[in-house]
């Protein structure tokens, strides 16, 4: 029995961390439909099957739909901060807003195999 | 009519130089081939790293939303990106900054890393390409 509580009792502080982790973060909110209008910059580069790179190596830029929305948060602001290297992205996040990068993080991550393409594309 | 007489050990020596630089040519090409990424090693790599734990089962359930999903991403992105945290804070114009990555691939060699790569483009998993 005192096993089970304490197993609660850890499992509410880790929820309850959780929790404070979480609001930490919730100044800014993602919306998937706000980011919809927002990626106009986005799809010309990973809105075309196969687009690559090409300085400072070749690749094929990294697919977005239905990655998390915190990871391309945490990417985007990289860039913009310069711990991430790539020109043109460094660029483009110049000019958004943390609300325009949450919302633009939302709008990928909500995307699944049966979700149509961008309508203002 | 000495000379086609010396012209044959002479055309004879070029002959073998000739044959000497193709070997030598072969050899280098065997030694350095265009590596073919070998999923199913990338396979061994990505168990024996434990990359699961934290970018979960079948790559593609990340523990925390922090991580990215890796299942069915490109292969040379995620080499390129592998290097990116192999050179780390080593190398300020390219280098990718992250403790565990970074720790994570220190050990691979490049060819490790398109194997790793290809393994991670042949899983299934929830990325998609959308416009």
């Amino acid at each position: 029995m005192k096993k089970i509580v304490g197993k609660h009792v850890v499992a509410g502080a880790i929820t309850m961390l959780a929790c404070f982790a979480v609001t930490a973060h919730a100044d800014v909110v993602g919306n998937a439909k706000a980011g919809q209008d927002k990626v106009a910059m986005c799809i010309g580069c990973h809105g075309i099957p196969d687009y690559r790179t090409a300085y400072p190596e070749v690749y094929h830029v990294p697919i977005l739909g239905g990655q998390n929305a915190q990871y391309i948060m945490n990417a985007l602001l990289g860039y913009k901060k310069g711990d991430r290297h790539f020109e043109t992205m460094h660029a483009i996040v110049s000019s958004l807003t943390e609300q325009d990068i949450a919302d633009i993080a939302a709008y990928y991550a909500s995307q699944t195999a049966a979700s149509k393409d961008n309508p203002n594309r | 009519m000495n000379k086609p007489y010396t012209a044959v050990p002479s055309i004879a020596g070029a002959t073998f130089k000739l044959a000497g630089a193709a070997l030598a040519l072969a050899a280098a090409l065997a030694l350095h081939p265009a590596h073919a990424a070998d999923a199913s090693n990338g396979k061994v790599l990505a168990d024996s790293h434990n990359c699961a734990a934290c970018h979960g089962p079948g790559l593609n359930k990340p523990v925390s939303p922090e991580y990215p999903k890796l299942a069915g991403q490109h292969a040379d992105y995620i080499y390129w990106a592998l290097r990116q945290y192999q050179m780390g804070t080593g190398n300020p114009h390219l280098g990718r900054n992250n403790p565990i990555m970074q720790a994570q691939v220190q050990s691979l060699s490049q060819n490790d890393m398109k194997d790793l790569a290809a393994y991670i483009e042949s899983l299934k998993g929830d990325l998609v390409n959308k416009k």
